[in-house]
């Protein structure tokens, strides 16, 4: 009888026992950015960036090397032909009129980019997530998100970042980002991020249509779309270098 | 019959192949001012410019475009030889890059004020303090580019017509000739560059030298010196050396505005140091110290405010702006400032009582 009542205790623990048992906050992390780092990546994309004044439109091209490497190129009229180049920590700007490069070291990596809610460094992603973050589960178990279950995870700045907190939530099935709230060193909240679409390709989940709220902005939003998206493509030589940003 | 439809077919489709791959641009600025005469009378100016560019995109390793300019006061006020602005062909081969005609290259850093740029020269204060771009002159050029890693390479330009030669000769003398070439690559976390110009139509060697790094402000220092090619004396050495300096930061905040600040020194060491030195004369007169102060606050994205100014501290003259752009619609923006000179009538560069020594523009852009 009494192993009746400790398989029957197993039983139950076993059904209340969420997920988390199985995974370290850590671990989810990792999958998730298994699903936003590539090898390479090429694509065309669009922000769409509304105000109280409207609605303004900027289309790119971009390509990427592993997590920290990146052009931008803008194909719309009022920006056409300027790049945005991100090596690290570094960011280059390149406008062709002056046919000059700006370099970005500091603060200046924290503005936004053309009146939209993302930043250089939203735009370009961050080093891996957990060598700048400590990640600890936030709930227990998953939580419904737009019908969903997500594990919802509290990432600490470790060192000196954009944003010293954020809140996540991961889809538990696909491990792709739901939902993220980004806040200052103060715990205020900055800015809320939504994951609009995803895309399958190449076995992998990928987020490709974002929504991106300011809080502290009135009336605005930038909406994020990648189409045309390949990735594991081969690039050619030097493609993350001055000579093919100033080109 | 078929055939014929099939001609015609091909006839009307081929103007719309060739312009899927191009891209053209229209940039027009409408502005109308109001400001004093020489004569201390009110007077008003209209002026309309424009910009038509078109730009190939068929071959991802050739690049070129071509850009008219043009700006109407009742009649045309742009040089005939500035109306092409550019010009040029742009080819990426294995090892290096060819661009050829006419375009723009920056050499050193500075927005206003720049030692390092010794092709067109950012060591004169600029008038129009409410320009987007403050330095955009062209030249026709062949230029050589040679990447030696990601983040260095080495280029090499030779530049046909001089600046001093009169326009619409078709013969360049070779003794106009104007080359040299520069090397930039990073250092620790700072960038270097060193370049050397040699000019043949006023016989000059122009080395230069620039750093570019970041101390809570993007900061820049750059060095040149224009040495005559014959004889310099130890006077002309001093007088040649040329030294900018600048820092840039722009700080964002939590309600979404943004405040920038960026002030640019021009310094001849061995120039004018006293007003009662200088002639008068803004082609001569080389003081030893112009500054370049800019504040820009901008509460939202599309609404900016900017106070520029160009100051001449050793004879107590100078210009100041307030300006303002509303974003009203993508690419259309209306445009607002004002100015007030201040200084002696004499002064080189600026002062009171004289022609547009105050004024207020308003005026609209559009980019299409």
């Amino acid at each position: 009888m009494k192993r009746i009542i400790i398989l029957l205790i197993i039983f139950l623990m076993a059904g209340t026992v969420p997920v988390v048992a199985q995974l370290t906050a850590e671990q989810v992390v990792q999958k998730m950015e298994a699903n936003q780092v590539h090898e390479t990546s090429k694509s065309t994309g669009s922000m769409i960036i509304t105000n109280q004044f409207g609605t303004r439109t900027k289309t790119f091209t971009t390509i990427a090397e592993g997590e920290d490497k990146m052009l931008l190129e803008f194909t719309n009229k009022t920006e056409n032909g300027q790049k945005i180049l991100r090596v690290k920590d570094e960011i280059y700007l390149y406008y062709p009129e002056e046919e000059v490069i700006l370099r970005l070291q500091g603060g200046a990596l924290k503005e936004s980019i053309f009146g939209s809610n993302f930043s250089y460094e939203d735009l370009t992603g961050e080093k891996g997530i957990l060598s700048s973050y400590s990640a600890t589960f936030s709930t227990q178990g998953t939580v419904i998100i737009d019908g969903i279950a997500c594990y919802h995870i509290s990432l600490s700045g470790k060192k000196s970042v954009s944003y010293p907190y954020q809140e996540i939530w991961v889809e538990a099935n696909r491990f792709v980002l739901k939902k993220a709230s980004y806040y200052s060193l103060t715990k205020v909240k900055l800015k809320e991020l939504t994951v609009l679409g995803v895309t399958q390709l190449a076995g992998k989940y990928i987020p490709s249509h974002f929504l991106m709220i300011d809080v502290n902005r009135k009336d605005s939003k930038t909406e994020f779309k990648l189409e045309n998206m390949q990735v594991n493509v081969k690039l050619p030589a030097n493609q993350f270098s001055l000579e093919r940003l100033s080109f | 019959m078929k055939k014929t439809l099939c001609a015609f077919f091909i006839l009307i489709m081929s103007p719309v192949v060739l312009l899927a791959d191009l891209q053209t641009s229209v940039d027009l600025t409408l502005l109308v001012s109001f400001l004093r005469d020489a004569a201390g009378n009110p007077a008003m100016t209209f002026l309309a410019q424009g910009d038509v560019g078109f730009k190939a995109v068929m071959v991802p390793d050739v690049k070129a475009e071509v850009v008219f300019t043009a700006a109407f006061m009742d009649t045309l006020v742009t040089p005939p030889e500035d109306i092409l602005k550019k010009a040029y062909i742009k080819t990426k081969f294995e090892s290096l890059r060819l661009t050829a005609g006419k375009t723009r290259v920056s050499w050193g850093d500075g927005f206003v004020f720049n030692a390092g740029d010794v092709i067109f020269g950012s060591m004169t204060p600029v008038a129009d303090l409410s320009a987007s771009l403050l330095r955009d002159s062209t030249d026709w050029m062949i230029d050589l580019y040679y990447p030696l890693g990601d983040f260095s390479f080495i280029e090499t330009i030779l530049l046909p017509y001089s600046p001093l030669r009169t326009p619409g000769d078709l013969l360049v003398s070779a003794y106009e000739l104007r080359y040299g070439g520069r090397i930039v690559t990073k250092v620790f976390d700072m960038k270097l560059e060193t370049g050397y110009l040699f000019r043949n139509d006023t016989a000059a060697h122009i080395p230069y030298i620039g750093v570019q790094g970041n101390l809570f402000f993007d900061v820049f220092l750059n060095a040149s010196m224009d040495i005559p090619a014959i004889n310099p004396s130890q006077a002309d050495i001093q007088n040649g050396l040329a030294v900018a300096a600048g820092l840039f930061r722009m700080f964002s905040f939590e309600d979404g505005s943004s405040l920038v600040i960026r002030c640019e020194a021009a310094s001849y060491p061995f120039g004018i140091w006293n007003e009662t030195d200088a002639a008068g004369d803004p082609l001569t007169d080389r003081f030893g110290l112009l500054l370049y102060p800019e504040i820009a606050y901008a509460p939202m994205d599309i609404l900016s405010f900017q106070l520029r100014g160009m100051i001449n501290p050793i004879d107590s003259s100078g210009m100041v702006m307030v300006g303002t752009t509303f974003s009203i619609y993508q690419g259309f923006d209306i445009l607002a400032y004002t100015w007030v000179m201040y200084g002696d009538t004499d002064d080189s560069f600026f002062g009171w009582d004289r022609q547009g020594d105050i004024g207020i523009a308003v005026g609209i852009q559009y980019i299409y």
